[in-house]
């Protein structure tokens, strides 16, 4: 069974509802002994809100329902009542400091009592069931679909179901007066075609018609598919050249896109005319190319470790993707609002499978040692996330190298550059 | 954390559970846990406190000085002191037990209205009978007003030091002496 749907399993929930019904129906027993129901009452419906809640922020920032589903209302009920057994234990009376017990102490004095706890964990619970049955509802919506199930998308990829890329194109732009295009396009890790625009404008200037997509999982196509390695990039990428009839496009690809780009030429040399890579991340094997990732930052570090602080970290800026996106333009110096705001609209599966193609399934040092089909690389001489040096170090004898004085923005920094190279390339028809 | 990466999901691979299912579990769960509020848990009887989060909370006061209530037997400051209100005299048996279970050193005061002067039985050790005044022990320690509006039935605890350290309603006081053994423990 799929990981993600294994805390759903009949049986497993049957199990931890007789759990559930035992364990409740002898502490209220217990409590009623004691005659002490209305202590029961209170921190059961405490436990039973903190337990939807945990439920609901587990589903909603691992987008997979949290292991345990029933059996953790027993458990925080059973923390919620720790006081108790101290108490009975004759260990020590009730303090105040006892409160860290999902508020064990002043519980009794929320206005309304039982009553307000009661309509909370109602309503608390009741959110929850909601969300997980969209949640159901979606993943099955994409199973009838023949897709794999989009496990770990966040966002509304929680309530809604993926677009299945099969039917639905590439969300895509078309540069130029004619058709078909004869120039794609293709972004980097965490971006979109934003990223082209300085570029896009010059080349259908040019008199090409240039065609910009955002990748499965990125930008507008964040809702679009469920698996996004680059093979599935690649498929997507065909089926919109496709939708478009597009017989052959020469690719320029920048950063990861490079990557895709040289999976594409790859698979489907016919389709390409030739390659223009822009900052290609290239190493020499699939362990440095962990290091280099790792170097990028902490979460790069955890996500090429598989650590699951990245998928929790990832999983809080999926909640909080539209204040992150308002708010990071202002940190971000000169670059266009709109290029930064873009930078949070994807997913977390995509963004790990993303990074991840880059050492576990990276093209690119094939493509610049045996190209399949005319290459050209430009590359920043400051670029620290994909240096000129890892490019011209790598034997690539067939390929032209430009280096020019900029870093890894180079489409934003140096789109004159690109033309350039564009206009240098060979396009054959 | 459950990634979405933990297993590889194959085409087609169906969640096991219905959509309605989370909706109709929560659906039965309202319902036996209303069953079990209305019907189960009792409702407050008359000898219990209005406020219900007030009666046996278990935790310990800083209230203030009682040194000059007027007591039978130790004077307070010595040792812990637990005053006993009720509207009888318990059974002599019950009681029995119950002095026996409330901590060692500690004196038991018994506070009845009317205790009936020729019915008084022999008490325990460490135990008095305040024959005269109870109803003013009762207000000047603070103790809560049931809700039948009549002479509580509870526990109050002088602490060593001659403070107020607790005071509540309980009606069936009697079966529970750890309780206040567990209190008066911690004020030693």
């Amino acid at each position: 069974m799929t990981a993600g749907y294994r805390p759903l399993r009949p049986r497993g929930l049957a199990v931890q509802a007789v759990l559930l019904l035992g364990v409740e129906a002898v502490l209220l027993a217990s409590y009623l002994g004691q005659d002490a129901g209305f202590h029961w009452s209170t921190h059961f419906l405490v436990g039973l809100l903190v337990a939807a809640v945990w439920n609901l922020v587990w589903l909603l920032v691992a987008a997979a329902p949290a292991p345990g589903q029933l059996a953790v209302i027993v458990a925080f009920h059973l923390f919620a009542m720790v006081p108790d057994l101290l108490f009975r234990a004759a260990v020590a009376p009730h303090e105040a400091w006892m409160d860290v017990f999902l508020g064990h102490i002043s519980a009794h004095e929320i206005p309304g009592g039982d009553e307000t706890w009661l309509i909370l964990a109602l309503v608390g619970s009741g959110v929850y069931a909601a969300v997980l049955a969209a949640w159901v509802r979606a993943r099955r919506l994409e199973a009838d679909a023949g897709m794999p199930p989009g496990v770990g998308i966040g966002g509304g990829g929680v309530v809604r179901p993926q677009h299945d890329p099969a039917s639905t194109p590439l969300a895509h732009w078309l540069h130029g007066t004619r058709l078909p295009p004869d120039v794609l396009l293709l972004h980097g890790l965490a971006a979109s075609a934003r990223v082209w625009a300085r570029v896009a404008p010059r080349l259908a200037d040019d008199g090409h018609a240039v065609l910009t997509c955002d990748l499965l999982g990125f930008g507008r196509s964040r809702r679009t598919g469920t698996r996004f390695g680059l093979d599935d990039q690649v498929d997507a990428l065909l089926g919109l050249l496709d939708h478009h009839g597009a017989p052959r496009v020469l690719v320029v690809g920048h950063s990861w896109g490079c990557a895709v780009a040289a999976r594409l030429a790859e698979r489907a040399p016919a389709r390409v005319s030739g390659l223009v890579l822009v900052s290609p991340p290239v190493f020499h094997d699939a362990e440095e190319a962990r290091e280099r990732l790792r170097l990028r930052g902490r979460l790069a570090a955890q996500v090429v470790d598989r650590s699951p602080v990245a998928s929790i970290t990832c999983g809080l800026m999926c909640l909080m993707r539209a204040p992150l996106a308002r708010l990071a333009p202002r940190w971000a110096g000169d670059l266009p609002p709109e290029v930064v705001r873009d930078s949070f609209e994807h997913s977390w599966p995509a963004y790990r499978d993303a990074l991840g193609s880059l050492f576990a399934d990276n093209p690119l040092p094939g493509a610049l040692a045996h190209p399949r089909v005319t290459t050209v690389v430009v590359v920043g001489e400051d670029d620290t996330e994909a240096p000129a040096a890892d490019v011209l170090d790598h034997p690539h004898d067939r390929v032209e190298v430009r280096v020019v004085a900029t870093d890894h923005l180079l489409p934003l920094r140096r789109p004159d550059v690109v033309q350039a190279a564009v206009a240098a390339a060979p396009l054959l028809y | 954390m459950l990634a979405g990466g933990d297993g590889p999901p194959g085409p087609g691979a169906r969640p096991p559970l219905s959509m309605w299912a989370p909706v109709v579990a929560w659906v039965a769960g309202a319902a036996i846990l209303a069953v079990v509020l209305l019907a189960v848990v009792p409702e407050p009887g008359p000898l219990d406190d209005p406020d219900e989060a007030a009666q046996r909370s278990g935790v310990l006061l800083s209230g203030p000085p009682v040194g000059d209530l007027s007591l039978p037997g130790d004077p307070v400051g010595r040792r812990p002191v637990v005053l006993v209100f009720d509207r009888r005299l318990p059974d002599p048996d019950a009681l029995e037990r119950f002095v026996d279970g409330v901590a060692d050193g500690a004196l038991v005061v018994l506070a009845v209205p009317e205790p009936g002067s020729a019915a008084v039985p022999e008490l325990p050790p460490r135990t008095r009978l305040l024959s005269t005044g109870a109803g003013r022990l009762a207000a000047a320690t603070g103790m809560p007003e049931p809700r039948d509006g009549g002479f509580p039935v509870g526990y109050a605890i002088v602490g060593p030091q001659g403070r107020l350290r607790y005071a509540t309603l309980g009606p069936t006081y009697l079966r529970r002496p750890y309780e206040i053994a567990v209190l008066t423990e911690a004020l030693r």
